[in-house]
């Protein structure tokens, strides 16, 4: 009798520790690129987004054909077939003011160190979280034209990746964790910095691939 | 039963005498202020238990910092690395702006500037005893009972000490270099403890800014460790929302730079943040 129960008791000790380790194994965070995404739901239809640029994030670094440039290749457009997000027009304000659109692209006089950056309202038109429902939402780009670089080409470069970086956080993707792909959502400001790219890149796609 | 007895005595004795030595290091004055401020400290936590956190600090694109000579040197300049103290809460406003879509007037950005009183000037023109205002972006909104942060780094509070490396927007007024880059917690006993996981060849390959094949093997090393460190630490200790911003190879080599010796000094407003942290994951998630 004693010792079928020393038995029992060393099967559940056993079992005890496979289903520990088990729920362990569970626990540690997903540190992979493939993960760098976020919930909640958006309010435009994600495979015909418009996007509005305001004259005051127009400059003589952030052109209008810069912003345009996103539909092209480089850009989120054709990344999967069938596209799971699609930019089908970027809106020039000053010269359509009443277009229609989803998100408008603002200049920004950011005070200390930001590039560009996304805000997200909820329904009742307060900020919210990156992983919350988004009911509106805005870009925000540094309206310098001297912070993007010291040539011509630099600061287009530059502020181009951000731009797409931007536009990245408005698809719900986040900056990847633990993970040295080159890919346009990394957090570096500048291409280069931190192995962010001037394009969007596999990871990239990738990680839209996983979220939608 | 009698050694029992000794020994339990024995293990209270040498509690108690490590409490009385962690103190020691405090002056009076330091002693009186920081009770003082244990009083606001809760009233606070209190405060917290309804309130939400909020904010872009995910969604924003800087410039990232690897090594200090980048900090010091690369795309934003730091003018001022010094390590000091708030000396008052930090003064908060939140900008509104209409918006067409909801019509009425939104939260467009948030700014907070506290003053901070230099102890230790590591580098760049100050003295000790001088106060600097510091900038960074969040607020809070009382009406809804809101902390708006479009910063990586937790709020400054009054008692509150920090290593900082701070860039000049005039007026005697600095923003953070590089965000939570650019602000970090004095090396106590137990961030050195965290600290010792990291290999010194995982810390120094871990300040190459680009894709290097070779160095594969010491980056998955350096990426081990920064797991297993984050695990034994406190976000709140760090001063961020999120501890993946926090750069444990760039806080090894400050230390190592700048010969920051380790200190008895533990934030007061630590368990505010602290909160204010389980808030931030427990909600929208």
């Amino acid at each position: 009798m004693k010792k079928n129960c020393f038995k029992k008791l060393v099967n559940f000790m056993l079992a005890l520790v496979i289903f520990v380790s088990l729920i362990s194994a569970a626990a540690i965070p997903a540190y992979a690129c493939t993960t760098a995404h976020w919930g909640g739901s958006v309010y435009y239809s994600r495979t015909n987004l418009r996007i509005g640029i305001a004259g005051s994030a127009i400059n003589s670094v952030l052109t209008f054909n810069l912003y345009s440039g996103i539909t092209g290749s480089g850009g989120w457009n054709n990344l999967h077939s069938p596209a799971k997000v699609h930019i089908s027009s970027v809106i020039n304000l000053p010269a359509s003011p009443s277009a229609s659109r989803d998100v408008d692209v603002v200049g920004w006089g950011f005070g200390g160190g930001v590039l560009g950056e996304l805000i997200a309202y909820d329904s009742m038109g307060r900020v919210t979280l990156p992983t919350s429902n988004w009911s509106s939402a805005v870009i925000r780009m540094n309206d310098s034209v001297t912070i993007w670089g010291s040539t011509a080409s630099e600061r287009t470069i530059n502020a181009r990746a951000v731009f797409y970086h931007e536009v990245g956080h408005l698809f719900k993707l986040a900056h990847p964790v633990g993970c040295i792909s080159l890919a346009v959502m990394q957090t570096g400001g500048f291409v280069g910095n931190n192995n962010k790219s001037a394009y969007v890149m596999t990871h990239d796609a990738n990680n839209i691939n996983a979220r939608w | 039963m009698k050694k029992i007895i000794i020994s339990f005595l024995l293990i209270l004795i040498l509690a108690f005498a490590a409490c009385a030595n962690s103190e020691a290091s405090l002056t009076m004055q330091e002693l009186e202020t920081r009770q003082e401020l244990e009083k606001e400290i809760e009233a606070n936590i209190a405060a917290f238990e309804m309130t939400r956190i909020v904010g872009a600090f995910g969604m924003s694109s800087r410039v990232c910092y690897f090594t200090v000579e980048d900090l010091l040197e690369s795309y934003w300049k730091t003018d001022l690395v010094v390590i000091g103290e708030f000396i008052e809460e930090a003064e908060t406003t939140l900008q509104y702006q209409y918006n067409e879509f909801f019509d009425k007037e939104v939260v467009v950005d948030a700014h907070a500037n506290g003053r901070f009183l230099i102890k230790e000037v590591l580098w760049g023109d100050a003295k000790a005893g001088d106060i600097v205002t510091i900038y960074q972006r969040y607020a809070f909104d009382y009406e809804y009972n809101e902390l708006i942060s479009f910063s990586e780094t937790m709020p400054m509070h009054k008692g509150d000490r920090w290593i900082y490396f701070l860039s000049s927007m005039g007026n005697n007024r600095f923003f953070i270099t590089g965000d939570s880059d650019g602000r970090y917690p004095l090396p106590n006993d137990d961030i050195k403890k965290v600290m010792d996981i990291f290999s010194k060849e995982s810390l120094d390959i871990y300040k190459i800014n680009s894709e290097d094949v070779q160095s594969e093997k010491v980056r998955s090393e350096y990426d081990n460790a920064w797991h297993q460190a984050l695990k034994k630490i406190d976000a709140s200790v760090l001063g961020v929302y999120n501890r993946y911003d926090f750069n444990f190879a760039l806080y090894a080599e400050i230390i190592d730079f700048f010969n920051i010796e380790t200190r008895d000094w533990v934030n007061p407003y630590q368990r505010l943040d602290a909160k204010i942290i389980s808030i931030y994951d427990t909600q929208d998630q």
